[in-house]
């Protein structure tokens, strides 16, 4: 049996990434400027991990306009609500030990 | 990865997902809101029996309803599942209200027993769907 770690996503493994998704897998959508607090980070670093997760079509952007404003709403995508549900079950066997290869005497 | 890492990152997700998911609950204000506007609307339109009943039953309901859709769009986090629920809530609200309407201006104006059953009927499908986002948002703590 492979080791779980194997299983982990490349791109949302990354801690911020993975805060980011983690997030927009709880909602249908959430708005760039609550994510940016949820995830407590700044205005350029999120938009940079954005960037990457749209690039793997993990996540969706839409910007529309609410009177003078416009807004940016962020979705995951069906792939990455797949990608986010098998890096979880990931971390849950590596968490309980599954399929963990037994520690080499030094 | 270590297994203590492992820990963290779900815990941070758990953490993320008892935030997120209360950030919805303002659907179940719009559901019950739009409820008990139907309910309102149908009550004075079919208890009134008058064309004074009907111009002011509307007449609240559109401004009711951009009130609502006002607050909607304001929003800054959709509920899990939001599409679905928002369909199913008007589309059934929709079948209620129209059934309530053709059926209830034939053959039962000015009916009590027709008209305050079906307006209590019309405000389900919409305060259900927002009851649902209350319910899950209550299960993720």
């Amino acid at each position: 049996m492979s080791h779980p770690r194997s299983r982990l996503d490349e791109v949302i493994h990354s801690p911020v990434r993975f805060s980011i998704v983690a997030a927009l897998a709880s909602a249908t959508s959430v708005e760039f400027r609550v994510l940016r607090d949820l995830v407590e980070v700044s205005d350029s670093v999120l938009s940079k991990q954005i960037a990457t997760l749209e690039e793997a079509e993990y996540v969706a952007v839409s910007k529309f306009r609410v009177g003078r404003r416009t807004r940016t709403s962020l979705t995951l995508t069906a792939g990455g609500r797949k990608a986010f549900e098998q890096h979880v079950r990931a971390l849950r066997d590596i968490a309980d030990g599954v399929a963990v290869p037994p520690a080499e005497n030094p | 990865m270590r297994r203590e890492e492992a820990w963290d990152a779900l815990e941070q997700a758990q953490a993320l997902e008892k935030k997120v998911r209360p950030m919805g609950h303002w659907y179940a204000v719009y559901g019950i809101g739009y409820g008990v506007v139907s309910l309102t609307l149908l009550l004075s339109m079919g208890l009134s029996d008058s064309v004074m009943g009907v111009i002011v039953g509307t007449s609240f309901f559109a401004l009711a309803l951009s009130l609502l859709s006002l607050y909607m769009v304001k929003q800054p986090v959709k509920p899990l599942h939001y599409g679905k629920l928002h369909t199913w809530g008007i589309a059934g609200w929709g079948v209620i209200y129209s059934l309530a309407i053709v059926v209830g201006m034939i053959f039962f104006q000015g009916e009590p027993l027709w008209w305050v059953p079906m307006a209590l009927l019309s405000a389900i499908p919409t305060s259900g769907a927002g009851l649902i986002v209350l319910r899950r948002a209550g299960r993720a703590r």
